[in-house]
């Protein structure tokens, strides 16, 4: 353990891609003391301002200050992506888990359902789901946490089949060892990296949805400092007030990069096997 | 032998490696001639430097910015270690061939094995993909698999690693090399895969009169197949003699060690391992690298030992020249 | 071969069927009545009542289900409330639209995306490595969206190179039809090059330092006869994987992409479906593409046998 945080520190992305996350955490913890503005209040003396002194990134249609929409809706990304992670990282590991030790009923079942919500692309999942529950940030959490248990789902079951397979445990099963201690002590610790790498991946694929979400008018209300919905109200904008879209952009395309620096070199530190940056 | 003829000459070939925790020193001054027909084994134990040597000697190591390689090999009157890759290109695998230990992942699973066994002909002869393969079917007979034809148009993955390893000699031979390097080419067989192999390597001598530069560990493989021996310890060629002198009569205490591991038909009852490791090859003193394991270690060990000749065509590094054989 | 073809093919009906039930019965779970919509102002409960009879919305849920899958199975998917139309022909009406903005995204993808993908690997932690990692990171963190809206104002609002939406057919001229086409087709297969770029410079480097590349070197195989003929065959089945599982992510994502840029294809289609609560146009597109994305992954999967000799159903 103390060997990976060493070799994590020492990792040029590692270090890139912690400190580019840590902005965003800041901006999202401290958002009422950092940002200049409130994200809802309107100036209507400043409707579409150029980019300036007193709003930095300029205004939008209704006059709000686009720094601190963006500031705030660091929180509304963040706190989409870690929640909906860690719920289809729970259910889906739990799930594969089961299905790969116990194998059986729970294993076709689950590989059936999975098998399922594969075919259907992701933001076209997200979709329906959202038609189904309505549209806000709770139930984008709720959508995005469906969407991505079956990849959690699929690597645990793998990773425990891999395990369940192999020598050690039948060594230890030949000398009394419980399931649970086989399942606590040797299957999890197993399984962690691949899922670790995943949650990254995920994290940077939620913010992504929850923008395109938002975008379509199926996300968040339309009031909420979104960085989707800045996106979509800036798109409408487009000829009269580049910034509206412009710097919202910027900032999701980083929080996402982040992750993914995150994720690649996670990768890197965790299993070498997986070789994918050099 | 058939004749004196030198077609292979090391000079004092040095290889390091530069590594965060230092300079590796692979290989320190290696020397040695391979002559026309003459099979010459490279012994040691592993991490000795045996394949490093024949690495650099095919310009397979060297070439990249943390590797540095010094001395001489001096082939058809060149330096192969001064060419320039474009050059050494057309030496592989057509005056110099190479063959590697793992016979199971040296084929290109997705090619048929006639076509990867015909690939040397197309490009260093310039035949016509047609007469390769024709080419590559009878050479696969020649190394002593049946139904050439149809074997040809196989994948790897159907054949057994012995049949492998014939193959990828069928490719090393294909375009009659002067040479042929085989690093450790019967360690990843079966005993008796191994004992034909080894004997194929020996027909293919006498038909072609190819010479043959055997890497090993096993001092039984040498002491069937080979003309000559050299004994490499810690990147250094501590003996080099005859097959039948070096086992005879060893020079030196490493190599003598080495024969004692050998277990024989009724030796008396406990085997006598090498005491202690070998040297971590970063940071190596100057001085026989034995000392530390050596029985018979003096403080003169710590100076320079460099090989010399203590009998007709063996030379030793030891300057207490065969204190064991009393 | 042909054996393992029909039995995967069998396979992948009760997944379709499955597909079919969750598709009919997750439409009927979204809220909002279609007779409200459809009547509006005119919402009585007797024009409701008769409404819903006519569209045969009175009978039980498993009824309907069957009679839809009876019916999809005679080539009809039955009609759209709203526009009045035969779902089938909006679908054929849309899906060229879909299908060239694919077909041109994948191309993007493997003409741009593979061989960048293969130059970093090949020159592993050198520049060309730095670059196209940079590169495919980028590609992968950007909203293909954003960059969509990005190159609207940068080229269609500023230059004005492109026209900043619309399709116009292949009818009307290749030109015409492929400017039109052009910046939809790079913002969506950015990303998708980018992954496609990450995968196959990981194959690369995966196959590269395998031991029979270092025996082809050892016989004097060297430069694009090596990648060509000795590297590349191996990688395919990677990057074939990626293809297929991208090419889902093309038909669904490109919902998005065909908004910005006012595409009428089977994405925006859906979306429309569903935002009018349209049952049979959403079930109809929603099985559309998921059938579509079962199809292809199916054909991935039988070329496999095609790539990798050993793998001899």
């Amino acid at each position: 353990m103390q060997d990976l945080l060493y070799r994590f520190f020492h990792n040029r992305l590692a270090v890139f891609g912690s400190a580019l996350l840590l902005v965003f955490v800041i901006l999202a913890l401290f958002a009422p003391l950092l940002a200049p503005f409130s994200p809802y209040y309107m100036d209507t003396n400043a409707i579409l301002q150029a980019p300036g002194d007193v709003h930095l990134l300029g205004t939008d249609n209704l006059g709000r200050d686009i720094l601190s929409r963006i500031i705030y809706g660091s929180r509304i990304s963040l706190r989409v992506a870690f929640t909906s992670v860690t719920f289809a990282t729970i259910c889906g590991v739990l799930l594969g888990i089961s299905a790969g030790f116990f194998g059986g009923l729970i294993d076709h079942l689950l590989s059936r359902v999975t098998d399922v919500m594969f075919s259907f692309p992701e933001i076209l999942l997200a979709l329906l789901i959202m038609s189904i529950l309505g549209s806000n940030i709770n139930n984008i959490i709720i959508a995005i946490s469906i969407v991505y248990s079956p990849i959690f789902a699929r690597i645990a079951r793998g990773a425990a089949l891999n395990i369940k397979n192999s020598l050690f445990i039948e060594a230890s099963r030949s000398i009394g060892v419980p399931n649970r201690a086989l399942l606590l002590k040797h299957i999890l610790p197993n399984i962690m990296p691949p899922v670790i790498v995943q949650i990254t991946l995920s994290l940077a694929f939620a913010i992504l949805a929850e923008a395109a979400l938002s975008f379509l008018g199926i996300g968040a209300e339309p009031d909420t400092p979104s960085w989707g919905i800045m996106l979509s109200d800036g798109y409408a904008w487009l000829e009269l007030g580049w910034w509206v879209s412009v710097f919202p952009g910027i900032a999701i395309s980083l929080a996402v990069l982040a992750f993914n620096v995150l994720g690649d070199s996670l990768r890197d530190l965790l299993d070498p096997k997986l070789k994918n940056v050099g | 032998m058939r004749e004196n003829k030198v077609v292979l000459d090391v000079q004092d070939l040095r290889v390091s490696f530069k590594t965060r925790r230092g300079m590796v020193h692979a290989v320190n001054g290696v020397s040695f001639t391979l002559h026309q027909g003459e099979i010459m084994a490279l012994v040691g134990e592993s991490g000795c430097g045996k394949s490093v040597t024949v690495n650099a000697v095919m310009g397979l190591v060297g070439k990249k910015k943390h590797e540095l390689v010094q001395g001489r090999v001096d082939f058809a009157g060149q330096d192969l270690l001064i060419k320039p890759e474009k050059e050494m290109k057309h030496i592989r695998g057509n005056r110099i061939a190479m063959i590697f230990q793992d016979p199971m992942t040296s084929l290109n699973p997705v090619i048929p094995v006639g076509k990867q066994v015909a690939e040397p002909g197309i490009i260093h002869k310039n035949l016509t993909p047609s007469r390769a393969w024709e080419d590559a079917v009878a050479m696969l007979g020649r190394v002593g698999i049946p139904t050439p034809a149809l074997r040809a148009r196989q994948y790897p993955f159907q054949f057994s690693g012995g049949m492998r390893q014939r193959s990828i000699i069928a490719m090393s031979l294909m375009c009659d090399p002067e040479i042929l390097i085989a690093d450790e080419p019967t360690t990843a067989l079966d005993v008796t895969i191994q004992a034909q192999i080894l004997k194929l390597l020996l027909e293919l001598r006498g038909n072609t009169d190819v010479s043959i530069l055997l890497i090993t560990h096993d001092l039984g493989v040498v002491a069937e197949t080979c003309d000559t021996v050299a004994v490499m310890y810690a990147g250094e060629i501590v003996e080099q003699a005859g097959v039948a002198d070096l086992f005879s009569a060893p020079y030196h205490p490493y190599t003598a060690g080495l024969m004692n591991c050998l277990p024989k038909l009724g030796m008396d009852k406990r085997m006598r391992p090498i005491p202690g490791q070998p040297p971590v090859l970063t940071g190596l003193e100057p001085g026989c690298k034995f000392r530390n394991r050596c029985a018979y270690a003096e403080p003169q060990c710590a100076g320079d030992q460099a090989l010399r000749r203590v009998a007709e065509n063996h030379f030793c590094s030891c300057w207490k020249e065969g204190v064991m054989n009393g | 071969m042909l054996r393992y073809a029909c039995k995967r093919i069998l396979s992948a009906v009760p997944v379709l069927l499955l597909i079919s039930i969750v598709v009919f019965f997750s439409v009927r779970l979204v809220p909002g009545d279609f007779a409200t919509i459809v009547l509006g102002n005119l919402y009585t409960d007797e024009a409701a009542a008769a409404l819903r009879q006519q569209y045969g919305l009175d009978q039980p849920l498993p009824q309907q289900y069957l009679i839809w899958l009876g019916n999809l199975f005679q080539g009809d998917f039955g009609y759209s409330y709203i526009s009045r139309q035969p779902v089938a022909e909006l679908l054929l009406k849309a899906l060229p639209v879909t299908l060239e903005l694919t077909a041109l995204s994948l191309l993007f993808a493997i003409f741009i995306g593979i061989p960048l993908g293969y130059v970093g690997g090949y020159h592993r932690n050198r520049l060309p490595d730095s670059c196209v990692s940079v590169l495919g990171l980028i590609g992968i963190s950007v909203p293909n969206f954003w960059l969509g809206s990005m190159m609207i104002l940068t080229l269609s609002l500023t230059l004005h190179l492109f026209p900043s939406g619309g399709f116009v057919p292949l009818s009307s001229g290749l030109a015409a039809n492929l400017r039109s086409m052009f910046m939809p087709a790079v913002a969506l297969g950015g990303a998708v090059s980018a992954v496609v770029m990450r995968s196959s410079r990981s194959a690369m480097i995966e196959v590269v330092d395998q031991e029979y590349i270092k025996m082809a070197r050892a016989k004097g195989v060297y430069g694009l006869r090596l990648i060509l003929g000795h590297v590349v065959r191996n990688t395919m089945i990677n990057i074939v994987t990626i293809l297929g599982l991208q090419t889902g992510s093309l038909l669904g994502g490109s919902v998005v992409i065909e908004k910005i840029f006012s595409l009428a294809g089977v994405g925006s289609l859906a979306l429309r479906a569903i935002s009018n609560r349209d049952y049979l146009l959403m079930q109809g597109t929603v099985l559309f593409i998921t059938t579509m994305f079962v199809l292809i992954n199916l054909i991935v999967d039988l070329s496999y046998s095609l790539l990798n000799p050993q793998i001899k159903y």
